[in-house]
């Protein structure tokens, strides 16, 4: 302890104790000095000799100071400025060094913290790995992990022996009246233990539990804490206070707290009522069924445990054969990532390849560094610095560079996590809640940390072993052979070989997005705008007021210049919900074996649907004032179910009975896709003239005036008719389409960054390579030159030598990649991971760019002056 | 001119201590002493001494302190410290003892 604090005490007082160290020597000179000259010796010589004998002035007081301790400061401070000066004199490579390590970092980071908060934690729930999404699996439909019943949450809720908590809930938008503006908000409908499934308790007030979901309860509401901030101005004083949602009153009972949110979308939570009709009906509807698993009971029980009671449904409940019903179970987590889990892997599986990458382009940019300095750390070592000195002095200037990148890095991670945590990817939004992880920056810093310094340490250790004379003697050119030195040759190799494997990844995914956004939709998304309005059950009781309102607006819609045509649809592909779908019956056409389950979309559409969608009409007529509501009841089919069902048979005139009363088709149009992923599926579109009961619907328009105007318009062309209908999701087709694709764009843009960057630091590492190399052999080359070879023979030979490096890496990166084609598959879109045209093309591309990273310093070897280069050095 | 013998560090150390026991010295009346009691066989490197004084410091058995010669001049004077005075003791017994064990072996025939 005292120890330290005389060293604290020294380096404060440095100055005063040099001082006083310089009069205790000059004091012993002089002494020594008298006494000599007592000796009879003249004065100069006198002081002369006292002088010699004392031995080098400078190194002594050097050495007093570092046993005094002042030593590991003032060092330090020196080691960093040294370090700080030789990565000033070679800018290129430290810049590059830099940005290499920055850039890695940053995208390593966000990428693991976007994985960890995705995959590992998406909400803040204690116990969250015991959370369980059961499923309805119906094959026989064609369902496959479709929604719940109420009546199955209820059985589910009973096995208290497998679920300590149990519980539903659908989504829904209504309109939030009795505030200044009539909103559309999303409300969240829970039955069975919602709430204490999550574990959450309230932030205000208290939250409702399972009873509140039997019929005759008062209608409570729990409110979402960021919605209670912001629209409801964060008073606490909601508390009892009633709101209207689709002319309801519910009192609002408690708030969340703000890091509990699910479903996402949600603002607003009440209590699902179970009434009478809801138990009658079975097989998929539309809850999503989450429980808590108890601790005793294991994920593979849980499973086969659930499969049981599927089969006990079956024979209590008589659920159809042709179902083939079964239940299916997921963790929370996984059921959460969904989509974005393949996506991220692979984002994953890229960045660790980068990661790799820089990892072997930094070393060996490190390694051609120090060695490209043994005349410098040769002449340090002659001029007396200890082996240790100049160890610590390349390790702190490595680590200069190291932190240096470390922070670009962690300043890019920043940014770009806050960046994905605040871009629209409403598909995906578990993203919304991505951080940066402490543990992921904190393992970020040390990665770098060690291979920038574990890197220099090794050729420090080996350039300081090296014979002062010899180094010195040699010239610059010593200390290491390319051609013997096995870790630079397999560095090139495994940057070429990455660098390799992230091109045809990005080149796939390129073309894979091309085809996606190519794709036939069926539909002309260019011209259409679409919003929703939907009738409360309160005010708009029956049928005929719903239509009379639907039909009216249309006719205000029609008048507007500028609106060229209205449609009506109860949803619209892309934009809005995707319909219910049904089995039907064709009494006209037999079933033929083999031939597919009779099941189709229900569509209910009106004013000129399928001419403001662009969806050709193939046979037959659409819709019109024909189709009346006390009339024959009509339908249009779509293609896909015209060809699988009717085949040769002219469907027109034949009648389909689909959940309902028999109808008979009028017409075929063509097929739509409902989303990028799956074929189109067989649709049946009902006339809204005779099927008025739907109360939401949406409109769609084509127009070609901007949405900005349009808004207002359709507000006020709605408000005309009830002043207290929201308007909702006005947006054009166009930007839906878009938006589905937006995971994968986002996904392929990145990959592409990732492959642009590998290349760029592979083609810099193999030309600095290639570089010293020459520089290195430059006495041969003269020699060579000397002795009567041309330019040209030059030039073949070194760039010869690095293209076999090269070649090595693109075979092994072709092996590798054709290895992970399976899993690369999945995630493509109408691309086969094989394309020869891809894999020939990307291996070219980067051969050609190598040679050219090659080419560069060979050309300057070619351009030797034998006599100069065997005159000098 | 003495001998120029390499002392080891501790036997310098040793002697250094030895010499402040008779009262407080500077560092070049330290290497006078030395010389001349051992009759000049013991000459003291300055490049040993003062790294050496400085060591003793660090370890708190002696202190150093300004202060005058008897010609007016400024110089540093070390003294032992208490602890520094036990510890003379303990190593001139040390000392003592691998001094006569060497001789035994070195008399043996």
């Amino acid at each position: 302890m005292a120890s330290l604090w005389r060293r604290l005490r020294a380096a404060i007082f440095r100055t005063r104790l040099d001082r006083d160290l310089d009069d205790e020597v000059r004091f012993h000179i002089e002494m020594e000095a008298r006494r000599n000259r007592e000796r009879g010796l003249p004065e100069e010589e006198a002081r002369r000799q006292a002088l010699v004998s004392f031995g080098g002035v400078e190194r002594f007081k050097e050495e007093s100071r570092d046993t005094r301790g002042i030593g590991a400061l003032e060092t330090l401070t020196r080691d960093l400025r040294g370090g700080a000066r030789a990565l000033r004199r070679t800018p290129g490579t430290t810049v590059i060094t830099v940005l290499t390590i920055g850039l890695v970092i940053g995208a390593a980071s966000t990428i693991f913290s976007s994985v960890r908060t995705v995959l590992l934690r998406p909400l803040p729930v204690p116990g969250i790995d015991r959370l369980a999404v059961v499923r309805d699996d119906l094959p026989g439909l064609g369902l496959r992990e479709a929604e719940v019943s109420p009546a199955e949450v209820l059985d589910l809720r009973a096995r208290r022996d497998l679920f300590e908590a149990f519980s539903g809930i659908t989504v829904s938008p209504m309109n939030l009246t009795g505030e200044a503006d009539p909103r559309r908000i999303m409300v969240g409908r829970s039955m069975g233990d919602f709430f204490e499934t999550f574990g959450v308790q309230p932030y205000l007030g208290r939250l409702f539990d399972a009873r509140a979901s039997e019929p005759g309860r008062p209608r409570v509401a729990v409110l979402g804490n960021a919605f209670w901030r912001t629209q409801l101005g964060g008073d606490a004083s909601i508390l009892g206070r009633t709101i209207q949602l689709d002319g309801i009153g519910f009192e609002v009972i408690g708030v969340l707290p703000p890091g509990f949110r699910y479903p996402r979308n949600v603002q607003v939570w009440v209590p699902f009522v179970v009434t009478e009709q809801w138990l009658a009906r079975r097989g998929s509807l539309f809850m999503l069924a989450v429980g808590r698993r108890l601790s005793t009971v294991s994920p593979e029980q849980l499973s086969a445990q659930l499969a049981l009671e599927a089969d006990r449904w079956h024979q209590a409940y008589e659920y159809p054969e042709r179902f083939q019903h079964r239940l299916a179970v997921h963790s929370f987590t996984e059921f959460d990532a969904g989509q974005l889990r393949p996506i991220l892997l692979a984002l994953l599986g890229a960045v660790g390849l980068l990661l790799l990458l820089a990892s072997a382009n930094v070393a060996s940019l490190q390694l051609l560094r120090a060695t490209g300095r043994t005349r410098e750390l040769a002449v340090r070592a002659a001029l007396g610095a200890g082996r240790r000195a100049l160890v610590r002095a390349l390790l702190v200037e490595s680590s200069v560079l190291a932190g240096l990148g470390a922070v670009l890095g962690l300043g890019l991670a920043f940014l770009a996590t806050g960046y994905v945590a605040g871009a629209p990817l409403p598909d995906f939004p578990a993203l919304a809640d991505v951080q940066l992880d402490a543990g992921v920056v904190a393992a970020g810093l040390m990665t770098t940390l060690l291979t920038a310094v574990a890197f220099s340490v090794a050729p420090a250790l080996r350039a300081a072993r090296i014979d002062a004379a010899v180094a010195l003697r040699q010239g610059a050119g010593s200390g290491l052979s390319i051609r013997r030195h096995r870790f630079l040759r397999s560095s090139i190799v495994i940057q070429v070989a990455v660098s390799m494997i992230l091109l045809l990844g990005s080149a796939l995914t390129v073309r894979s997005l091309r085809r996606l956004l190519d794709v036939d939709l069926g539909f002309a998304p260019g011209q259409v705008l679409s919003f929703g309005v939907a009738l409360p059950a309160a005010t708009y009781p029956t049928g005929e007021n719903r239509s009379v309102f639907f039909t009216g607006l249309q006719e205000r819609l029609e008048a507007v210049p500028g609106i060229q045509r209205v449609g009506l649809a109860s949803y619209v592909p892309f934009a809005h919900g995707s319909g219910d779908s049904s089995p039907f019956d064709l009494p006209g056409v037999p079933e033929r074996t083999g031939e597919p389950q009779r099941h189709a979309n229900l569509h209910i559409v009106g004013g000129e649907y399928f001419r403001t969608m662009g969806i050709p009409l193939l046979k037959g007529r659409t819709f019109s004032s024909e189709d009346r509501a006390d009339g024959e009841r009509h339908v249009v089919i779509d293609e896909t179910l015209a060809r699988t069902w009717f085949r040769e048979i002219d469907p027109i005139g034949q009648e389909i009975t689909q959940g309902g009363p028999p109808s008979r088709i009028i017409g075929v149009v063509g097929s739509v896709r409902l989303d990028f992923s799956q074929e189109p599926k067989a649709t049946v579109y009902y006339p809204y003239s005779q099927t008025p009961w739907v109360s939401t619907m949406l409109l769609t328009l084509n127009t070609t005036l901007p949405a900005e105007q349009l808004v207002t318009l359709a507000r006020q062309a709605v408000a005309d008719l009830d002043p207290n209908i929201p308007v909702y999701d006005l947006e054009p087709l166009r930007d839906q389409v878009t938006a589905a694709t937006g995971p994968r764009r986002f996904a392929t843009a990145l990959l592409g960054v990732f492959a642009g960057t590998a290349l760029l630091l592979t083609l810099l590492g193999l030309h600095g390579v290639v570089s010293y190399s020459v520089q290195e052999r430059r006495r041969e080359i003269g020699v060579r030159m000397a002795l009567g070879a041309q330019a040209g023979d030059v030039l073949n030979h070194v760039v010869g030598g690095g293209m076999i490096l090269v070649g090595l890496g693109v075979l092994a990166g072709l092996a590798l990649f054709a290895g992970a084609a399976r899993v690369l598959g999945s995630l493509l879109y109408g691309v086969s991971p094989l394309d020869p045209v891809i894999i020939l093309g990307g291996a070219a591309v980067l051969v050609l760019a190598t040679a050219l990273a090659c080419y560069v310093p060979a050309r300057r070897a070619a351009g030797v002056d034998p006599a100069t280069v065997l005159r000098t050095d | 001119m003495g001998k120029n013998v390499d002392l080891l560090q501790g036997t310098l150390d040793l002697l250094i201590l030895k010499t402040l026991t008779l009262g407080a010295m500077h560092g070049w009346g330290i290497s006078q002493h030395i010389q001349q009691v051992s009759r000049e066989a013991l000459r003291v490197g300055q490049g040993s001494l003062y790294p050496a004084l400085h060591r003793l410091e660090g370890r708190g058995w002696i202190v150093a302190e300004w202060g005058v010669t008897r010609n007016n001049r400024r110089a540093r004077y070390y003294r032992l410290t208490p602890a520094g005075r036990r510890q003379v003791e303990q190593e001139i017994s040390a000392w003592d003892e691998f001094a006569g064990a060497v001789r035994l072996v070195l008399q043996s025939t």
